[in-house]
C-alpha cells in the first residue's frame, strides 16, 4: 500500500514538473510576442516572423548572438539572458508553430527584377519562392520585405559579424538595386 | 573441327545479320524519339519550370543546372564539410580545378547527379549516377562515326562496364539488397578520372589497395605486408602489382571460382613473364591452361596477398617452408621435393644445366632422326615414282592375282602390333593434349574426356596396357630365342639385331634413290624395319621409365631427387613427340604410302603378304628359304575376302587416326609460343 502511494506521488510530481516546464517555455515565448507576434507571426514591417522556421536555424542564430558570433542591435542582449537550454526550448517551440506568410504587394517590375536577382543568388538555398529552403536556411516566402532588406544590408556590410559565409557571399554578390527587389520578390510570395 | 568451324561461321553470319537488323531498327527508332542526352557545361541552361508537359520525351534529360551554382557549396575550400540531417559530418568538397581537367571536365554536375533537378537538392543526395547507361549512349552516338578512334576509349569503357555487370560487385549486397556490392563511384574517384597516361591515373593506381581495402580490410592488411604492397605503399612503385592487376579491374568474381583463379594465374604472368612461361610448360600449368584450376597455381605455392620473395624466411616457397606448401596437395611430399624446379627452364643453361643439356640432347636426337628419315622418305618417293613412270618396280599382276601368300607374322605379333598401335595413339592424344594445352583442340579433347583427371586416368590406363604389351613382347622374344638357341643367328637378315650388312643396304639404297645402282635386295628384315623396331624399343624404355616416375610422384620422390621430375617431364614429352611424328610420317610412308604399297599394306593385320610382293621386297629371304627347301612351311592361302576387308578397315582407321594425330601435333608445335 505504501509502495503504491509512493509510486502515485512520484507520478504526480513527474506530471506536474512536465506541465510546469511546458508552462515555463510558453511563458518565456510570450516575451518574444512583443516583436515577433503571437505564435511567431510578426505584424511589424521590420520584424521577422519566426514561427515555423527550422529549429536548427533558430537555435544556431540565438547561440551565435549569445556568444557574440553574430552582430545584432538588440537580439544579442536579449538572448544573453537565456540559458542554452532555454534557447533550445524556445527554438523547438517556435519551430513547432505554423509558418504564416504575409504576402506583400509589389509592382510587376519589382517582381521581375527580383526574380532575376534571386535566381542567381538566393534560389539555390532558399528555393524559387523561398518556401523550399536548404537544411541550414530559413523559409522566406511572405517574410517581411523590409526586414529582409535590412538583414541583407547587414550581410553586405563587412563591419557586421555574420557567420554564414555563403549567405554573406551571395548578398555581397548582389547589386545594390537587387537587394530591395529580391526582398520585395520573396515578401510577395504566398506559397 | 571443320564442322565446328562451319557451325561457328554460320552462327557468326546469323549474329551479324541480327546485329544489322537491330542496328537498322535502332536507327529508325532514333529518328522517332530522341535519346537521353547528358548536359554539358556548354549546354544552354534551360529553366525546368518552363518545360511544358507536352514536350516531355520517354526519357527526358535532366534540366541543366549551371555548374557554378553547385560549386557555390561544393567548391568552398573553407567549408568542406557539412552536417547532414542525421548529424553526421560529410565532406562535400570537390576541387573544381581537378574536375576541370578530368575526363568528365565538360560534363554538367547534374549530368551525372541526375537526381538533382532543382536547387536546393535533397539531403543526403541520392546516388543516382548512371555511369553505365550514359557511357553506352555516348558510344552509340559515335557508332556510325567514320573515325573509329573517337569511340576507341568509349568502346573500352563500355566493355568494362559490361564486364562489371557480370562481376560479383554488380550483384545485390547480401546485407542490403537495395544496393549492389560496389558501384562505379565506390572505386572510381568520379571527379578525378584521368585520361590514359595522365598523373591522375597513376595516382588512382597507387590508391587501388586503399580503395579495395575499404571493403576488403583483411586482404588489404595482408597485402600491405607483402612484397607487392610494400613496393606500392612505401616505394610508390606504380609497376608493382595492385589488387586489380591480379583480380582484374571489372571482371571480378569470387576468387574461389575456377575462371577467376585461372585469370589471376594468367595475370601474375603479365609481370612475371618468364615465370608464367615456365609454369605453363609444367604439368601444373598445362592443366591450368586447359581451363581447369585443380593443379597448383601461382598463389597456391607463393600465397596470394601475403606473398614474399623466395629468399624471405616468411615466404611460403622459402626452402624452410616449401615442403609444407607442397604438402597442401602432395600429402606425402618429402624433402626430395625441394630439388624439384617448378619453374625449371630448359633454355637457361646457367641456372638449369641438367635440363638444358637434356633438352639439347633430345633436340639433336629428334632433328637428327627426323631429318635423316624425311630425306630418306623424299628420295624413296622420288625413286619409286620415277621407276613407275618408266614401267619399272613391283606391280601387282591383275590378270593373275596372287592366291599364294607368305606368312610373315604369327597371331601373337599381329595382336601385339594392333594393341600397341591403339594404345600408342591413345597415349599420343591424351599426352599431347597436355603438351599443347594452349590449343583449342586440346581443350576440346579434355572436355570430351571429362576433364584432366579423367584424361590422366585414360593416359595411365593406356600406358599400363602399352607397357604390359612391351614387357609381354620381351617375354615372347626371350622365349623364341631360347627355343632356337642352338641355331639362332644373332646377326644377319633373319635377325632384328642391326649389323654391318644394314649399313651396306642403306648405302646401296641411297645409290638406288639417286639412280646410281639397282634396288638392293633384302632378307627377312630390312634396315628400315629394324629401325622401326628398335626406335620404339628404346623409345618405350625411355618413355616408360620417365612415365613411371611421373606416374607416382610421391613414391618416386621417396627414392629419387626432385630434379629427376624435371628431366623426366622433358624427356617424356620430347621422346613422345619424336615417336608421334616418326610413326605417323616415316613409318606410314615406309609401310603404306610409298607408291608400291599405296594406299596401305594389311600384312601386319592378316599376317600374310602376297608371294610376288614378298619376292620383290625380301628376295634374299625367299631364295634362302627355297635353297633350304623350307618355303612351303611359310606359304598360306590368300586371306578370305572378309579377313581382307576387316584388315583394310582396321588399317584405314588406324592410318586416319594416325594422320589426324599428326595434324594435331604439328598444329600444336607450330602454334607453341
Amino acid at each position: 500500500m505504501t509502495k503504491t502511494k509512493t509510486l502515485l506521488a512520484l507520478a504526480l510530481i513527474g506530471v506536474c514538473a512536465t506541465a510546469s516546464a511546458r508552462g515555463d517555455i510558453e511563458m518565456l515565448a510570450r516575451t518574444c510576442n512583443g516583436c515577433h507576434g503571437v505564435g511567431g507571426v510578426s505584424v511589424g514591417l521590420s520584424m521577422p516572423s519566426i514561427g515555423g522556421l527550422p529549429k536548427e536555424y533558430l537555435r544556431n542564430i540565438m547561440k551565435q548572438w549569445k556568444y557574440d558570433e553574430r552582430s545584432a542591435i538588440t537580439m544579442n542582449r536579449i538572448v544573453k539572458g537565456l540559458s542554452d537550454d532555454e534557447i533550445d526550448a524556445l527554438a523547438a517551440h517556435f519551430a513547432k508553430q505554423r509558418w504564416v506568410p504575409a504576402p506583400q504587394q509589389a509592382s510587376a517590375a519589382l517582381l521581375a527584377k527580383g526574380k532575376s536577382a534571386i535566381s542567381e543568388n538566393c534560389e539555390d538555398c532558399h528555393g524559387f519562392t523561398g518556401s523550399d529552403p536548404d537544411v541550414d536556411a530559413p523559409r522566406i516566402n511572405g517574410q517581411w520585405a523590409k526586414y529582409m532588406e535590412l538583414e541583407l544590408a547587414k550581410y553586405r556590410d563587412p563591419r557586421f559579424k555574420m557567420p554564414h559565409r555563403k549567405m554573406k557571399k551571395a548578398a555581397q554578390d548582389m547589386k545594390p538595386a537587387e537587394v530591395p527587389a529580391a526582398a520585395g520578390y520573396f515578401g510577395a510570395q504566398d506559397k | 573441327m571443320a564442322a565446328r568451324n562451319a557451325r561457328g561461321l554460320f552462327a557468326g553470319l546469323a549474329a551479324a545479320a541480327l546485329i544489322m537488323i537491330a542496328g537498322a531498327a535502332a536507327a529508325a527508332a532514333a529518328g522517332a524519339a530522341p535519346t537521353t542526352t547528358v548536359p554539358t557545361t556548354g549546354t544552354p541552361v534551360s529553366d525546368p519550370r518552363t518545360t511544358g508537359a507536352g514536350e516531355a520525351t520517354a526519357s527526358p534529360p535532366p534540366p541543366s543546372i549551371a555548374n557554378h551554382r553547385c560549386l557555390r557549396c561544393h567548391a568552398d575550400p573553407l567549408e568542406k564539410e557539412v552536417i547532414q540531417p542525421d548529424g553526421r559530418r560529410k565532406n562535400i568538397y570537390m576541387d573544381p580545378e581537378v574536375f576541370k581537367h578530368s575526363v568528365h571536365g565538360k560534363v554538367a554536375c547534374n549530368g551525372c547527379h541526375s537526381d538533382v533537378t532543382k536547387l536546393p537538392h535533397k539531403k543526403p543526395l541520392a546516388r543516382s549516377i548512371g555511369c553505365i547507361e550514359c557511357h553506352q549512349q555516348q558510344r552509340d552516338k559515335l557508332k556510325d562515326d567514320p573515325d573509329p578512334k573517337k569511340r576507341e576509349r568509349l568502346d573500352i569503357v563500355v566493355q568494362q562496364t559490361d564486364n562489371y555487370l557480370h562481376s560479383a560487385h554488380a550483384r545485390p549486397n547480401p546485407k542490403d539488397q537495395s544496393r549492389v556490392n560496389a558501384a562505379c563511384h565506390d572505386c572510381h574517384d568520379a571527379h578525378n578520372i584521368g585520361k590514359p597516361g595522365e598523373l591522375a591515373r597513376a595516382e588512382h593506381r597507387l590508391k587501388n589497395p586503399e580503395v579495395c581495402g575499404r571493403c576488403h580490410d583483411k586482404q588489404k592488411t595482408d597485402y600491405l605486408g607483402s612484397v607487392h604492397g610494400k613496393a606500392v605503399v612505401e616505394k610508390k612503385d606504380e609497376k608493382s602489382a595492385v589488387c586489380s592487376d591480379c583480380h582484374t579491374t571489372h571482371n571480378i568474381v569470387s576468387p574461389k571460382t575456377d575462371p577467376m583463379q585461372m585469370a589471376i594465374t594468367r595475370n601474375c604472368g603479365d609481370c612475371h613473364k618468364n615465370a608464367r612461361k615456365t609454369y605453363m610448360a609444367s604439368y601444373h600449368g598445362q592443366v591450368n591452361q586447359l581451363g581447369y584450376a585443380n593443379t597448383a597455381k601461382c598463389f597456391d605455392c607463393h600465397s596470394g596477398h601475403k606473398m614474399q620473395k623466395v629468399d624471405d624466411p616468411t615466404s611460403t616457397v622459402h626452402t624452410n617452408n616449401r615442403v609444407e606448401s607442397c604438402k597442401n596437395c602432395h600429402k606425402n611430399a618429402t624433402a626430395s621435393f625441394l630439388a624439384f624446379q617448378p619453374h625449371g627452364d630448359p633454355d637457361n643453361r646457367e641456372k638449369y644445366p641438367g635440363l638444358y643439356w637434356a633438352k639439347r640432347f633430345m633436340q639433336v636426337l629428334i632433328f637428327g632422326v627426323m631429318i635423316f628419315f624425311w630425306v630418306h622418305v623424299l628420295l624413296w618417293l622420288y625413286r619409286e615414282a620415277m621407276d613407275r613412270i618408266r614401267g619399272k618396280g613391283f606391280r601387282e599382276n591383275l590378270d593373275q592375282p596372287d592366291i599364294v601368300y607368305f606368312r610373315r607374322f604369327s597371331p601373337v605379333w599381329r595382336w601385339i602390333h594392333a594393341l600397341f598401335a591403339i594404345s600408342t595413339m591413345v597415349l599420343i592424344l591424351t599426352g599431347t593434349s597436355l603438351l599443347f594445352s594452349h590449343t583449342d583442340w586440346a581443350k576440346a579433347v579434355v572436355v570430351f574426356l571429362g576433364g584432366p583427371k579423367m584424361e590422366g586416368i585414360v593416359h595411365r590406363t593406356a600406358a599400363v596396357i602399352w607397357l604390359s604389351i612391351f614387357l609381354f613382347h620381351l617375354g615372347v622374344v626371350t622365349r623364341n630365342i631360347w627355343r632356337a638357341r642352338k641355331t639362332f643367328a644373332w646377326f644377319g637378315g633373319t635377325s632384328l639385331v642391326p649389323g654391318l650388312n644394314d649399313l651396306k643396304d642403306l648405302k646401296n639404297m641411297f645409290k638406288w634413290f639417286l639412280g646410281r645402282a639397282e634396288r638392293p635386295e633384302f632378307c627377312h628384315w630390312t634396315y628400315w624395319q629394324k629401325f622401326d623396331y628398335w626406335a620404339p624399343f628404346w623409345g618405350a624404355t625411355i618413355i616408360g621409365t620417365s612415365g613411371a616416375i611421373l606416374f607416382m610422384p610421391e613414391k618416386t620422390a621417396a627414392i629419387l631427387p626432385g630434379w629427376v621430375f624435371n628431366i623426366a617431364t622433358l624427356v617424356h614429352a620430347e621422346e613422345a613427340l619424336l615417336a608421334a611424328v616418326f610413326l605417323n610420317t616415316v613409318h606410314f610412308f615406309n609401310v603404306h604410302f610409298r607408291p608400291e604399297r599405296f594406299p596401305m599394306s594389311t600384312t601386319i593385320f592378316t599376317g600374310a603378304i602376297p608371294i610376288e610382293e614378298f619376292k620383290h621386297d625380301h628376295r634374299l629371304e625367299y631364295e634362302r628359304l627355297v635353297a633350304l627347301g623350307e618355303l612351303e612351311k611359310h606359304l598360306v592361302r590368300r586371306p578370305s575376302r572378309r579377313v581382307d576387308l576387316a584388315s583394310s578397315f582396321l588399317a584405314s582407321v588406324l592410318i586416319i587416326a594416325g594422320l589426324t594425330l599428326l595434324t594435331l601435333v604439328l598444329y600444336g608445335l607450330a602454334t607453341a609460343n
